[in-house]
C-alpha cells in the first residue's frame, strides 16, 4: 500500500485528516553545567545503579588509569575504538594486546568475534541508570562493545551526567545508532532463573577518569 | 466462567491448562515475580505517578493525530535512509518482507522477538519462501524449537520446565548437556552466535518510534535485538502503526516505564534507537534499514472511540501479571497472539467476527487490576464490560442464562416479586447444594445451573436474605459505635 493511501486510511478512522504537525526539528539543551564534585556524586550514584544489575565501575586517576587497564585486560586479545577516542597512555599499554583497530568491513567483525576485550569510550554515563551511552559513528564501530565477553568502558569524569534527559542531545545528530548499555547481557527465560551472559556481553566495567584525584 | 457465557473453548483449554501442575505454578511464580518487581520499582521511583500522567497523554496525543505525525516520522526517517513500507494486513506485511528477502538472496533470517511477527504469521510466509527464520530471543528460540507459542509476551517460555528445554537443546544439538540455567544459555549462545555472523537479514520489532528524530527504538536484555540490527547486510524493523511517539522528551518516559512496568528493571539492558543504516564511513551495522509499517486492524480499532485508547498500549504485559485469570490459566488458554486483559480486548477487534475472541472478554473478574497496573491507564476493564455487552447484544453466550438474567431483571424491579423469588432462589440453592443423588440429578439437568456448577462448588446460600439481616446488622453497628 502507498504512503498517502494508508494515511488516508487512518484519517478516515480519525474521523477526518489531522492538520499537519509542525515539529520543530530537534534541537540541542545546554549541556548540565556542574562541579567536580556534583560529578563524582553522579559517579558514584551510576556506580551502585549498575553494580545492582551486575555491571561494575571505579574512578581512577588519571595517573594509574594505564596500569589499572594493563591489569583488567592483561594480554588477552582486544578490539578497540579508534586512537582519537581514548587517552593515549591506554593505548599504549592497548596497543599490546590489540588484535586489530577499526580498518576494514571483514575483518573487523572476525576481530571482534575472536577478542577477549572490546575497548570503548562513551558519550555519557548516566547516573539515574548507571547506563553508558554509546553513538555509532566511524571510529567506535558497534561491534566493539557487542562481540566480545568483556566490554572496558573508559570514561572521562567530565562527561558522567545526572539523568536520562540528558543523553537526548545526541540523538539530535541522529547517529546511525544510539544505544544505552547498562549491565552485562542477562535473561530470565528458563524458569525465571537469572543468566548473565547470554548473548551480548557477560561483563561490563567502567572506568571513570577523574583528572584531579591524585 | 460458563455463568458469564463462555463457550466450552476457553473453558477447555482453562482446564487442559490447569491440570498440569508445573504450567500453573510457573506461571503463578512468573507474575507474582514480574508484579513484586514492578511494585518495587513503582516505590523506588518517586515520580512514577507523574511518569504515568505523562507518558499517557503522550501515547494519546500521537493516536489522536496519527496520520500527521507519522507522516513526520516517514519523512524524518527516509531522509536518514530509512526505506519505509506500507502494510494493510498481515498478508501484505508478509508479502514485503518475503519480496525484500528474494530481493536479497537471503537464505537465513535472524529475529529478535516481536509480537508482530507472530500476529501476522511471519515465519510461516518465510519458510513457504524458502527462507530460514530463526527466533534468537532464548525464549523464542526454545519455543520454535518445540514448535509452540509463546505463553507470555515478556517472558514466551515460563510454560516450560528445564528439563524439556534440555532435552530440546539435546535433540538439536546432538549433545549432552546439564539442566543447570547457565549451561544450556551457554548452548544457546554458541549455537546463535555463529547464526547471526551467517543471516543476510536480521527481522526485529518495534517498540516504538520517535517522529521528532525518526527513529526506532528495541529495548532488550539479551542482546539479540542488537546483534540481529547489527551484523546482517539487511534490517528490517516491523512496527505496528500506532506506536509511535511525537518528541524524544516522550521516549524518556517510555523508557522510565516500560522496563520498570515489564520486568521491574530500571531500564532495560539495552535501548537501542536507530536512525537509519549505517553511514558511509562506518565500519559495521546493515547497509539497508527498513520499516514495515503495519495496520492489520488496528484502524478499525482507531475508528471506535470506545477502544481507541487500548492503542496506547506499550506492551508491557503489566496488566497479565495484574489479572488473576491469567495467573491462575497462563497465556496458552486464551488461544490468542496476545493473552491476559489487553489480549482480551484488542484480539476481537483485530477480528471482529471471531467467536473465538469475542469470548474472551468473558475470561477475566473485572477487578481492575489491569487498569491499576496499565502504566498509560488504559481503562481495560471497562472496555471488557463493554465488549460483553456487545456480545450480549448480538447474542452471543449461553441462550438459557441470557433468558434467565432477562427474567431476574423483571423481578428486581417489582420488590414483592424480588422477594418472594429470592426465597424460592434461596431454597433452591440450598437444595442444590446439598449432597445426594437427588441434588446432583436436579443440578445436572437444570439449565444455566448446570454449566455453572461444571466449573465449580456451588455456594449454599443463607436461610434468610441479606436484605432480612440488614435491620439486626444496623442494630448490631449502633451498638458497637455506642460502645466506643
Amino acid at each position: 500500500m502507498d504512503a498517502e493511501s494508508f494515511y488516508a486510511r487512518i484519517a478516515s478512522a480519525l474521523g477526518g485528516p489531522s492538520p499537519a504537525l509542525h515539529l520543530p526539528a530537534a534541537r540541542k539543551a545546554a549541556p548540565v553545567a556542574a562541579t567536580v564534585t556534583e560529578r563524582r556524586a553522579w559517579a558514584h550514584l551510576a556506580s551502585e545503579r549498575l553494580r545492582s544489575v551486575g555491571g561494575s565501575a571505579e574512578c581512577v586517576p588519571r595517573s594509574q588509569l594505564a596500569a589499572r587497564v594493563q591489569e583488567l585486560v592483561g594480554g588477552s586479545p582486544v578490539v578497540r575504538v579508534a586512537d582519537a577516542l581514548l587517552p593515549s597512555e591506554v593505548l599504549s599499554v592497548l596497543d599490546q594486546a590489540t588484535v586489530c583497530t577499526a580498518v576494514d568491513a571483514h575483518t573487523w567483525r572476525e576481530a571482534c568475534a575472536a577478542a577477549t576485550w572490546g575497548v570503548t569510550d562513551a558519550d555519557a554515563w548516566i547516573a539515574e541508570t548507571g547506563s553508558v551511552l554509546l553513538c555509532a559513528q566511524r571510529d567506535r564501530p558497534r561491534a566493539t562493545s557487542l562481540l566480545p565477553r568483556h566490554h572496558l568502558v573508559i570514561v572521562p569524569l567530565e562527561r558522567v551526567i545526572p539523568s536520562l534527559e540528558g543523553a537526548l542531545n545526541a540523538m539530535v545528530d541522529t547517529p546511525s545508532q544510539w544505544l544505552l548499555v547498562t549491565g552485562p547481557s542477562r535473561t530470565s527465560d528458563i524458569e525465571n532463573d537469572l543468566t548473565i551472559g547470554v548473548h551480548g556481553p557477560a561483563v561490563l566495567h567502567v572506568l571513570v577518569v577523574d583528572e584531579e584525584t591524585d | 466462567m460458563s455463568a458469564h457465557g463462555l463457550t466450552d473453548d476457553f473453558l477447555q483449554r482453562a482446564q487442559h491448562a490447569l491440570g498440569q501442575d508445573f504450567l500453573r505454578q510457573a506461571v503463578r511464580k512468573t507474575t507474582d515475580r514480574l508484579r513484586d518487581g514492578r511494585a518495587q520499582a513503582v516505590r523506588e521511583a518517586g515520580d512514577f505517578e507523574a511518569w504515568r500522567d505523562a507518558l499517557s497523554a503522550a501515547r494519546r496525543r500521537a493516536i489522536a493525530r496519527l496520520d500527521a505525525v507519522l507522516r513526520v516520522f516517514v519523512e524524518r526517517a527516509s531522509a536518514h535512509g530509512v526505506q519505509v513500507h506500507f502494510a494493510a494486513d498481515a498478508a501484505e506485511a508478509c508479502a514485503i518482507v518475503v519480496e525484500l528477502a528474494r530481493a536479497k538472496g537471503a537464505r537465513l533470517a535472524a529475529k529478535g522477538k516481536s509480537m508482530l511477527s507472530e500476529e501476522i504469521e511471519l515465519n510461516q510466509a518465510l519458510e513457504a519462501a524458502c527462507v530460514e527464520a530463526l527466533e534468537t530471543d532464548l525464549g523464542e528460540w526454545i519455543i520454535q524449537l518445540a514448535g509452540e507459542r509463546p505463553s507470555h509476551i515478556i517472558l514466551p517460555v515460563v510454560h516450560k520446565p528445564r528439563a524439556e528445554i534440555r532435552e530440546l537443546f539435546e535433540q538439536h544439538g546432538g549433545v549432552t548437556l546439564s539442566d543447570e540455567t547457565k549451561v544450556l544459555a551457554g548452548y544457546a549462545r554458541d549455537r546463535l552466535r555463529a547464526e547471526f555472523l551467517r543471516a543476510d537479514l536480521g527481522i526485529t520489532g518495534c517498540n516504538m518510534a520517535i517522529a521528532e528524530t525518526g527513529a526506532v527504538a528495541l529495548f532488550s536484555n539479551e542482546g539479540n535485538g542488537r546483534m540481529v540490527s547489527t551484523l546482517p547486510k539487511t534490517h528490517i524493523a516491523l512496527m505496528g502503526m500506532e506506536r509511535i511517539v511525537e518528541t524524544r522528551a516522550d521516549f524518556v518516559d517510555l523508557m522510565r516505564l516500560l522496563p520498570r512496568s515489564a520486568t521491574g528493571q530500571r531500564i532495560t539492558t539495552y535501548v537501542n534507537v536507530l536512525h537509519g543504516p549505517k553511514r558511509t564511513h562506518e565500519l559495521d551495522g546493515p547497509e539497508e534499514l527498513h520499516v514495515v509499517v503495519v495496520d492489520a486492524g488496528r484502524s478499525q480499532q482507531l475508528a471506535d472511540r470506545d477502544y481507541r485508547d487500548a492503542l496506547a498500549c506499550i506492551r508491557c504485559g503489566a496488566c497479565l501479571n495484574a489479572c488473576p485469570v491469567y495467573s491462575t490459566v497462563g497465556g496458552h488458554a486464551y488461544g490468542t497472539v496476545y493473552p491476559g486483559p489487553i489480549g482480551a480486548v484488542i484480539e476481537p477487534l483485530y477480528a471482529r467476527d471471531d467467536e473465538r475472541r469475542a469470548e474472551l472478554a468473558n475470561a477475566s473478574t473485572l477487578c481492575g487490576a489491569c487498569h491499576e497496573a496499565c502504566p498509560v491507564r488504559i481503562p481495560l476493564h471497562d472496555m471488557l464490560v463493554s465488549l460483553r455487552q456487545a456480545n450480549a447484544r448480538q447474542g452471543r453466550g449461553d441462550r438459557s442464562e441470557l433468558a434467565l438474567q432477562r427474567v431476574a431483571a423483571r423481578a428486581m424491579a417489582v420488590p414483592f416479586v424480588y422477594a418472594g423469588g429470592g426465597a424460592v432462589a434461596r431454597w433452591f440453592g440450598r437444595f442444590v447444594a446439598g449432597d445426594g443423588a437427588w441434588p446432583r440429578f436436579v443440578l445436572q439437568h437444570t439449565p444455566v445451573l448446570q454449566t455453572m456448577a461444571r466449573q465449580r462448588v456451588l455456594p449454599q446460600p443463607p436461610l434468610r436474605a441479606f436484605r432480612d439481616q440488614w435491620a439486626d446488622l444496623v442494630r448490631e453497628d449502633m451498638r458497637g459505635s455506642d460502645g466506643r
